[in-house]
């Protein structure tokens, strides 16, 4: 806390307060009716959003500016700047703030006249607002107490059926509207379970009321929907404690546009950040960072992003390498947060060899590193780790996991053994992303011809096929639209079974050995019945229309051209956030296959950067790395200065992780000179190295540490959190003692006489070897009072501590410590 | 009971949580040290709530336990009559004369249904869902978890130095025999705590004095300078938090006090009974001990312990009185009513469900080999404590126990009961599955209007 009391000081000293506005603007709607709208009828509303504008700066004076209208007869303004018709005519409304104006037109039209009412566009989205339709009430399927709602209201004609005709009709009262048990119970009129969702004075009670006196109309067939929603602003810099309207256009399929800020949902990300209200305001608070708030209306989603910036000079930030650190510390100025220094070379090393090749340097590696001169080392390291047979290791280890090359039974070996070998040779050779999605998706034939075709033996369903396919290569998941309109999205049921048909087609029958299966394309014209209709939909790319393929079109081709085309806003962006994350820990998105809208970038520019980068450049998947690694932005210190210590999203430090379970046992056995033995592969073979899950069964230390079973397209299967039994596993384990004492291993070797070294450089090797760095003046007196001490003897004597057990008790420290165990 | 902010995914009525809308994985890594560290400042512990759940490997014959049918033929009944309880009205086995002595203390259930199918697999005993142990099919992203598991999710550990949820279960010969629970979506982080398996060997010092252990200690103390600020994702601090207790563990503290049953008064030791320690066949031992551990860790600070019982899987000879019901019943008898008086006479009783059961019931009829088959239809449970109310019998089976006659109870619904009693509703908290979709405790089961 001492940390963030500091920055609040540095603080105060900025604020996006404008003083004296150079300009101020005033808006209604979205596009064309920013500055003139019409208002039809006398129910209709329109959130006008104040901008005070300086240089720079947009600040929201929504509720300080004046409003007056002239003439005074056509609309009312409210202080909070919603305007509500009076009657039929023109007028135009000017707001004032510090002697400078702006003003709107509006039209109101039909007033005297009673306006129709759709029941799907107006009163389904009351449901949606006050939270009767949602999946903890009566929007969960079956319902709540006997009262259904679809999800959401994605299905109004069910919502329909279920408000008008069951229950004997009795939810509704025609005779008598406002005491329609719809409305007592939604008020708590009468006993609700779920309280009072609205107020009987409001607007939405009394909209539900003339809906009811005028018989329920469900609205003509031929009326609009809601195409899209427009959010205004889309982000804002605003200092702690602002305010923010934000205003909400609904987009309607016959083109015209309404206001839909009172009636659309919000929700805020982070709420120590700010909070939003029902009618589209947002309160800010102390807490600097970003926050975005999701905005539903409909099926339609928009988001408003806001940043609170800590508002710390930055002067300096290290000279920018590429693209990555331009837009990492472009946000860093904006937000006012320095970044902490470039690491030393010992943490660089250690950092990017765990990083790229799943392994701590040797100490000799270490120190010739530290002892090289050459400018360029850095990116030469960067190049031979690439280049080793170590990175397609650990990322075949990676990839492994994620495309399920689980051993499910001892028939599954062999496809195990050559879909490991595949993928770790594709990594090698460095195949591109594209061709190696292509590979995976469109695989056919036996696995043992084709080993990629493995993928089809754990993901056995069209419905799991298309689900992993989603949320591996798309960063989307899908699993929500199979049975409901998904919730934070706009991916629909339709959409859901049309991304499904690109596996229709996938046949499979019997291999050559016992247990595998040869998979191959059908022959069919790809399509699927949409569950919710009956009705049959072509194979389509998510938002894309549908594909007109023929029955000799393997249709999984078609999607992985689609996937690939440069314009896909889905496949490089995914990936490219996916490696993000294994770099930096954090997703610019996360998590990291959970890409929409609603989930906004913590970098937006950077993410498309990343993208474009990438598609430009071929789907090359080391060149990515490399240049990720390359940055600044990746080479800066773990160590926070006095402004980044809270930093979680800004990445203006590297955030340490904890080395994953096969890289820590490895690291261990390189530290205690031993060697892993598993079963039915070569002594040594390391724990990256390993070609399926099945030996997590005989690795305590692998699965106590996590390591996942490769049941999930996830990464989140891999678990990270800390526990009891870990700790113990590690101070004290038979397994790790063994390995500590062995009679070949390197406590042995060095408390050995053969080895004639002085004991300072006996120390300094396994520091190098744990840290990759020299020990520190106190370090070395440390091992070498542990080395020198006297013990008693059973008769009081004094006598020296064997000197492979003391090497032993220090390894055991070393690999004990915090240093060692994350990667910083 | 103390709640954590933001450790209970309340979904909100709109049905969204802030979790859903948030990452999940960033979250989800914060949770620990901020939970050991709040929970520490709240002295959290001194009261908690706790579920000990007794797995009756291989399925118990129902009608041989709490359900008898003294007037059904006598190839249904079988060989073993009833006695009077000490509620009026209530019979069981003569098998269970102690607990028989206590029916006021505990009630039974006589119509167990929702086993999925005849095998043996504890899966749907400790999670309340349909599944497997061997494999995740059908079940949610990952996994469902175990109710240990999701209690260590949602509300972590109670006193430092000893696991929320701890596993006693030997293996077995026929694995699921030998489970505790699994963490299934939650992550091994939420697995059990194995004193008496994986961990044991990790529990008490390997080939180093305590003195050297002492001073392998002090060399970390010194050389652990990495700095703590560096990381904000909470993985740091929990792996410290961790090490602490494990150190504590290993220099005497807490968790091997409780595993020591030679801290406990004899008389109390010697009320439990031993039973056998060693596995009977493929599947539990009948080890009275574990009913003694489980009150004591319980007591320490655990949230959920589960232990596995005997192998009731009684194909032929149901009655022999070794590897029959009748060589189990009187162990199984002593040991859990020694639990119940124990937490009753500990002023335990309100704060910590005890339930028993097997995952199915056995075929009415006698078969040719004097033994009862698996029997998914109906099966029996045994619940005390809890701040329930007790002394009675729940539900019925037909005359010959072969289905519910009145007021099935479902296995979910007693998983809801438990879940309701640790603090937690089980149909509004939500934790969230590996594809980030929110999943209920339970499948919309309530839990038990008789009980509470």
């Amino acid at each position: 806390m001492k940390k963030w009391i500091l920055t609040m000081t540095v603080m105060a000293g900025v604020s996006f307060a404008v003083a004296k506005p150079s300009a101020l603007e005033l808006t209604a709607q979205t596009g064309e009716g920013a500055k003139a709208f019409n208002l039809k009828g006398k129910h209709a509303r329109q959130q006008l959003v104040a901008t005070a504008k300086d240089t720079g700066k947009d600040v929201d004076v929504t509720r300080t500016a004046k409003y007056a209208v002239a003439p005074a007869n056509v609309v009312a303004v409210t202080p909070t700047g919603l305007v509500t018709p009076l009657g039929d005519g023109e007028a135009t409304i000017t707001a004032t703030i510090d002697g400078v104006q702006s003003e709107v037109k509006v039209t109101v039209t039909e007033y005297g006249v009673v306006q129709p009412i759709n029941f799907a566009n107006e009163i389904v989205p009351i449901f949606t607002k006050a939270g009767c339709n949602g999946g903890g009430c009566h929007g969960k399927s079956g319902g709540q107490n006997g009262f259904r709602l679809s999800l959401l209201g994605f299905e109004p004609q069910e919502d329909y059926e279920y408000l008008v005709k069951e229950g004997r009709g009795r939810r509704l009262s025609p005779a008598s509207p406002s005491n329609s048990l719809l409305l007592l119970k939604g008020a708590a009129i009468l006993p609700h379970g779920g309280g009072a969702r609205f107020d009987p004075n409001s607007y939405d009670f009394d909209l539900i009321t003339r809906w009811v006196a005028m018989g329920m109309p469900r609205g003509e067939e031929t009326d609009p929907t809601v195409v899209g929603v427009e959010v205004y602003p889309k982000n804002r810099l605003v200092s702690a404690n602002a305010e923010q309207q934000i205003s909400v256009t609904a987009i309607y399929s016959d083109g015209h546009t309404e206001d839909a800020t009172h009636i659309a949902t919000y929700e805020a990300n982070d709420k120590e950040i700010a909070e939003v209200d029902d009618t589209g305001h947002v309160k800010f608070f102390e807490q600097p960072g970003d926050v975005s708030v999701m905005v539903r209306y409909q099926g339609q989603v928009g988001v408003y992003q806001a940043s609170v910036p800590l508002g710390a000079p930055v002067n300096e930030t290290p000279q920018p390498r590429n693209f990555i650190d331009e837009m990492v510390f472009a946000k860093l100025k904006r937000v006012g947060m320095p970044p902490s220094a470039v690491c030393d070379d010992a943490t660089f090393i250690r950092r990017v060899s765990i990083d790229i090749a799943g392994r701590l340097p040797t100490d000799a590696e270490a120190k010739s590193f530290l002892d090289s001169t050459d400018p360029a080392k850095r990116d030469k390291l960067i190049d031979a780790l690439l280049a080793s047979t170590d990175y397609a290791d650990y990322f075949a280890n990676k990839w492994g996991a994620l495309l399920r090359n689980k051993r499910s039974n001892t028939s599954a070996m062999r496809g195990n053994y050559a879909f490991h070998g595949w993928i770790r040779d594709s990594l090698h050779k460095n195949v591109s992303y594209d061709e190696f999605a292509r590979s995976v998706l469109a695989a056919s034939g036996d696995m043992g011809q084709n080993p990629a075709a493995t993928w089809y033996r754990e993901v056995k369903t069209m419905q799991t096929q298309m689900e992993d396919a989603a949320q591996l290569f798309l960063g989307t998941r899908m699993q929500c639209a199979q049975c409901h309109h998904h919730p934070f999205e706009k991916w629909s049921q339709k959409d859901y079974y049309s991304f499904s048909a690109f596996f229709s087609t996938v046949g499979r029958k019997p291999g050559r050995n016992p247990g595998e299966e040869v998979i191959y394309h059908t022959r069919k014209v790809a399509q699927t019945a949409n569950k919710k209709d009956g009705g049959t939909v072509k194979a389509a790319g998510l938002g894309d229309t549908p594909l007109d393929l023929t029955a000799d079109d393997d249709p999984r081709h078609a999607l992985v051209d689609w996937l690939s085309q440069p314009a896909n806003k889905f496949f490089a962006h995914t990936l490219v956030n996916r490696y993000w994350k294994h770099f930096f820990s954090r997703g610019l998105v996360e998590p990291e296959d959970d890409m929409r809208e609603t989930n906004p970038a913590v970098n937006p520019e950077l993410l498309e950067g990343l993208a474009q980068h990438f598609i430009r450049n071929g789907f090359d998947m080391k060149d990515l790395i490399r240049t990720i690694c390359q940055s600044q932005t990746y080479q800066l210190s773990s160590i926070p200065n006095e402004f980044n210590a809270k930093d979680k999203t800004y990445f203006s430090r590297y955030y340490p992780k904890r080395l994953n379970a096969e890289v820590l046992y490895d690291a261990i056995n390189q530290m205690t000179d031993s060697k892993a033995n598993f079963s039915g592969l070569p002594v040594g073979t390391r724990a990256v190295q390993l070609p399926d899950n099945s030996f997590n069964s005989q690795s305590y230390f692998l699965t106590v540490f996590g390591r996942p079973d490769s049941s999930s397209s996830c990464e989140c299967e891999r678990s990270s959190d800390a526990s009891l039994a870990q700790s113990l596993h590690l101070l004290n384990s038979k397994d790790i003692q063994s390995k500590l004492s062995s009679g070949s291993g390197r406590a042995a070797k060095l408390g050995s006489t053969n080895d004639k070294r002085e004991a300072e450089e006996k120390i300094r090797e396994l520091f190098l070897l744990a840290f990759s760095r020299e020990p520190s003046g106190s370090e070395v007196l440390l091992a070498r009072q542990h080395l020198e001490r006297e013990i008693e003897d059973d008769k009081g004597a004094k006598k020296a501590v064997p000197q492979k057990e003391s090497y032993e008790d220090i390894i055991w420290a070393l690999f004990n410590t915090k240093e060692f165990l994350f990667n910083h | 009971m103390f709640q954590i902010g933001g450790q209970r995914h309340v979904a909100q009525c709109d049905g969204w949580s802030r979790r859903d809308f948030l990452s999940v994985g960033a979250l989800g890594s914060l949770t620990l040290p901020q939970l050991l560290a709040a929970e520490q400042a709240a002295g959290v512990g001194r009261n908690h709530k706790a579920v000990i759940m007794i797995y009756m490997a291989g399925a118990p014959p129902h009608q041989d336990l709490i359900d008898l049918k003294p007037n059904a033929p006598k190839e249904y009944r079988g060989d073993l009559n009833p006695i009077s309880t000490n509620v009026p009205g209530i019979q069981i086995s003569e098998l269970l004369p102690n607990m028989a002595r206590i029916m006021d203390k505990w009630t039974g259930i006589r119509s167990i249904v929702g086993a999925p199918n005849g095998s043996h697999d504890s899966f749907m005993c400790y999670s309340g869902r349909k599944g497997s142990t061997f494999n995740t099919n059908g079940q949610a992203p990952g996994g469902w978890p175990s109710i240990g598991a999701a209690i260590s999710k949602l509300q972590g550990t109670a006193k430092s130095g000893i696991p929320p949820f701890i596993g006693l279960a030997p293996k077995a010969g026929h694995p699921p025999y030998g489970a505790s629970g699994k963490p299934g979506f939650l992550g091994i982080g939420h697995g059990p705590f194995k004193p008496t398996n994986h961990s044991k060997s990790d529990l008490t010092l390997n080939d180093v004095s305590q003195s050297r252990f002492g001073s392998r200690k002090s060399l970390l103390e010194n050389f652990d300078q990495f700095r703590r600020d560096a990381d904000t994702s909470g993985h740091l601090a929990g792996m410290d938090a961790f090490t602490q207790q494990a150190l504590g563990v290993l220099t005497s503290s807490k968790m091997a006090d409780a595993m020591n049953l030679d801290k406990e008064d004899a008389k109390v030791r010697e009320r439990y009974g031993k039973g056998d320690a060693k596995n009977f066949g493929d599947g539990a031992p009948r080890n009275n001990t574990h009913f003694l551990l489980a009150r004591r860790l319980v007591e320490a600070g655990a949230r959920c312990v589960t232990l596995n019982f005997g192998r009731w899987d009684f194909h032929s000879k149901i009655y022999d009185e070794k590897s029959g019901v009748n060589g189990h019943a009187p162990i199984f008898d002593q040991g859990l009513s020694a639990l119940i008086e124990d937490l009753h006479d500990r002023g335990l009783s309100d704060d910590v469900a005890v339930i028993a059961w097997g995952e199915f019931g056995r075929t009415p009829k006698i078969n040719g080999n004097a033994g009862r088959d698996h029997w998914p239809k109906v099966s029996c449970a045994f619940m005390a404590g809890g701040r329930m109310n007790h002394g009675q019998m729940i539900g019925a089976s037909d005359k010959h126990a072969a289905e519910p006659a009145d007021r099935p109870v479902h296995m979910g619904e007693v998983h809801a009961t438990l879940y309701q009693h640790m603090g937690l509703d089980p149909n509004v908290t939500t934790i969230s599955d590996l594809t980030g979709r929110p999943q209920f405790l339970v499948d919309g089961w309530k839990p038990l209007p008789e009980l509470i």
